[in-house]
């Protein structure tokens, strides 16, 4: 037997979210989902405050990763296919996750050289890596907890990638 | 399903990882694909590392480790280079949803050792011509 197999019975009892952007209430397995019971403090059922400040703070930094990368990309043209694709999954993600509209991000330094720039965006794509994973251990909600990991794994490769 | 019936689930799929990434390194010429043999060879030893690992936590936590099985139904392609690098990503490809998974099902270390399992099988799979996805292990996100 394939163990590997089992792929789609896995997915098929976690992915049965179809997720409109921003309310991590949506977030939360429907009541009559069978989701595994951690055996830990935490439960799988999500406590709505903490969850959703949880996911409004992992947008944020998501957003301020973005301006990073748009910054850079504005000011160093030649750098624009190489942070092209961070821009595009940091789109993707505050698809799922909306940032609050009360907090605003500070815009970053546009000035310095290239090698500096490039720096800028490694610095700030460490941190928001950092910063998902911190908040998908913290998560009440298994669900989400699995979102802000499959995040954090997507920022993983494109610094992979960025080098 | 407890905590560490998750974890005895990752461990299964950990078993069948070290299985199908020996038979493929087997498959593959260490002097005609260097590069390819040496991808390989790095990701057997991290998932047997994982495998270990997991054994003791399930051990630790006063259950008996699931066991490998004596085989496991094996990729087809496996004749060219190109059909190991094939399956060589599907599988870092699994095990990265079956991590993703663990992570809803687990708490605290256990579940950030999920959520570091499923990023470095996602960073993994861009040694085998992977390339970068907005939603590893999650892809249903990347469909809406």
């Amino acid at each position: 037997m394939a163990v590997l197999g089992r792929r789609g019975l896995l997915g098929g009892a976690l992915g049965l979210l179809t997720l409109s952007a921003c309310d991590v209430d949506d977030l939360r397995p429907p009541e009559d989902e069978t989701l595994p019971t951690p055996s830990g403090s935490a439960s799988a059922t999500a406590e709505p405050d903490a969850d959703t400040r949880l996911a409004e703070d992992a947008a944020y930094e998501i957003a301020a990763a973005l301006v990073v990368v748009d910054s850079v990309r504005r000011a160093f043209p030649g750098l624009r296919g190489r942070v092209q694709p961070l821009a595009r999954m940091h789109r993707a993600h505050l698809e799922v996750l909306e940032p609050p509209d009360d907090r605003s991000v500070p815009a970053p330094p546009r000035d310095g050289t290239r090698a500096e720039a490039l720096g800028r965006v490694r610095t700030a794509e460490q941190t928001l890596q950092d910063a998902l994973t911190a908040a998908a251990v913290e998560a009440r909600s298994g669900a989400l907890a699995r979102l802000l990991a499959s995040m954090s794994a997507s920022v993983a490769q494109h610094r992979a990638v960025l080098g | 399903m407890t905590e560490t019936d998750s974890l005895q689930d990752v461990l299964a799929t950990e078993h069948a990882a070290v299985y199908v990434l020996g038979v493929l390194g087997a498959r593959t010429s260490q002097s005609g694909a260097p590069d390819l043999y040496a991808t390989l060879r790095a990701a057997y030893d991290a998932h047997r590392g994982r495998r270990d690992q997991l054994t003791g936590l399930v051990a630790a936590a006063g259950a008996t480790p699931e066991a490998a099985a004596t085989a496991y139904d094996l990729p087809t392609g496996l004749e060219t280079p190109e059909g190991v690098t094939l399956a060589g990503l599907e599988l870092e490809r699994a095990c990265a949803d079956v991590y993703a998974a663990a992570v809803a099902s687990t708490t605290g270390e256990d579940r950030a050792l999920m959520i570091g399992a499923l990023n470095d099988a996602a960073v993994r799979a861009l040694g085998l011509r992977g390339t970068p996805e907005m939603f590893p292990g999650a892809g249903e996100y990347a469909d809406r």
